[in-house]
């Protein structure tokens, strides 16, 4: 099972982790992440970020068989990793 | 004030003795490292009467401690000076940030590029935000064509070609990999000057130990997300049951 996990590194030194959530933010829930070529895989490789510097598009391999396209949004990510670090 | 095209006066700065071959329109020339050719551009300027100077800033250009002989041009200018900002460090050494407040203060206004250099210009040199401008990096409206067709024009022909954003300097190879595969592979760093040599290798983040949702395997997925507070990584982790 592959799923997705959020950490914050130091924009100087990137091998300082500064969070890292405890908990995945996004697995596989849809028939075409679960079934396909290999099962239960999302596996994003590229994003594109809007105009507000916030909303982010991110595209995924679903199941190795289709491409996805998840929203979402960078600030929301950033609070959700500063409530949730292990 | 308008300026036809035919009096605009160009000030380059030589980096090396003998100088470019540059159009007729470039009139007078800065030698880098000279002080005093920097005092000479000053007067040059103020004879001709020039209605106004825009200055291209960043700090490798101009010679003395962070680029500080431009000071000498600007401080003995009679004319307004508009000033277009190419870098705006965040933790500047103590000279860069002299000279940039300087800069800022000698200029009548300043252009960024980015919401980040205007910010920056507010909360670390401390510049009031009615005198900065926002004009955004822009890119030409081209028409795409066979990227081999460019290739060829510019001697690259056959090769990859890798775009980056802002300077390319030392360090600024940064790969992100996993070089073992089990039974727990972690998420390593490597930094590279010229993305043929490697060192530094680092692990920048474990796969966790027991039931974990990634406890074996963890690898960078999107290439990391910068914001103000860090990179934002966003990372896959694998757990080995089911499917696998």
């Amino acid at each position: 099972m592959y799923r997705l996990g959020l950490a914050l590194f130091d924009l100087n030194k990137p091998e300082i982790l500064l969070k890292r959530g405890s908990e995945w933010v996004f697995a596989p829930q849809e028939p075409y992440e679960q079934r396909g070529d290999v099962g239960n895989v999302v596996f994003p490789c590229g994003y594109t970020i809007g105009r507000d510097g916030d909303a982010i598009n991110i595209y995924y391999g679903a199941a190795d068989t289709s491409i996805a396209l998840a929203t979402g949004s960078i600030r929301k990510m950033l609070e959700w990793l500063e409530q949730d670090s292990a | 004030m308008r300026l036809s095209h035919r009096h605009i006066l160009k000030q380059p700065v030589n980096d090396i003795e003998s100088g470019y071959d540059y159009p007729t329109r470039v009139r007078f020339e800065i030698t880098e490292k000279d002080i005093r050719s920097y005092s000479l551009a000053a007067d040059f300027l103020n004879i001709n009467n020039v209605d106004l100077v825009c200055l291209q800033f960043e700090y490798g250009i101009f010679g003395g401690k962070a680029g500080s002989h431009i000071l000498t041009l600007l401080r003995d200018l009679r004319m307004p000076i508009v000033t277009t900002l190419h870098t705006i460090l965040k933790v500047p050494t103590p000279d860069q940030r002299l000279v940039l407040e300087e800069v800022a203060a000698l200029s009548d206004r300043l252009v960024v590029m980015s919401e980040r250099g205007s910010e920056y210009l507010q909360s670390v040199y401390h510049v009031l935000p009615d005198k900065i401008d926002l004009i955004p990096h822009g890119i030409p409206d081209v028409p795409f064509v066979d990227p081999s067709f460019n290739k060829d024009l510019f001697g690259v022909e056959g090769k990859t070609v890798l775009l980056s954003f802002g300077l390319l300097s030392a360090n600024k190879g940064i790969e992100i990999h996993r070089p073992v595969s089990a039974p727990r592979a972690h998420m390593w760093i490597s930094y590279s000057p010229d993305l043929k040599n490697w060192g530094g290798h680092t692990i920048m983040l474990e796969a966790r130990k027991g039931a974990w949702w990634d406890a074996n395997r963890i690898g960078l997925s999107p290439p990391p997300i910068e914001t103000p507070q860090g990179w934002l990584v966003i990372y896959h982790g694998v757990r080995q049951s089911c499917a696998g």
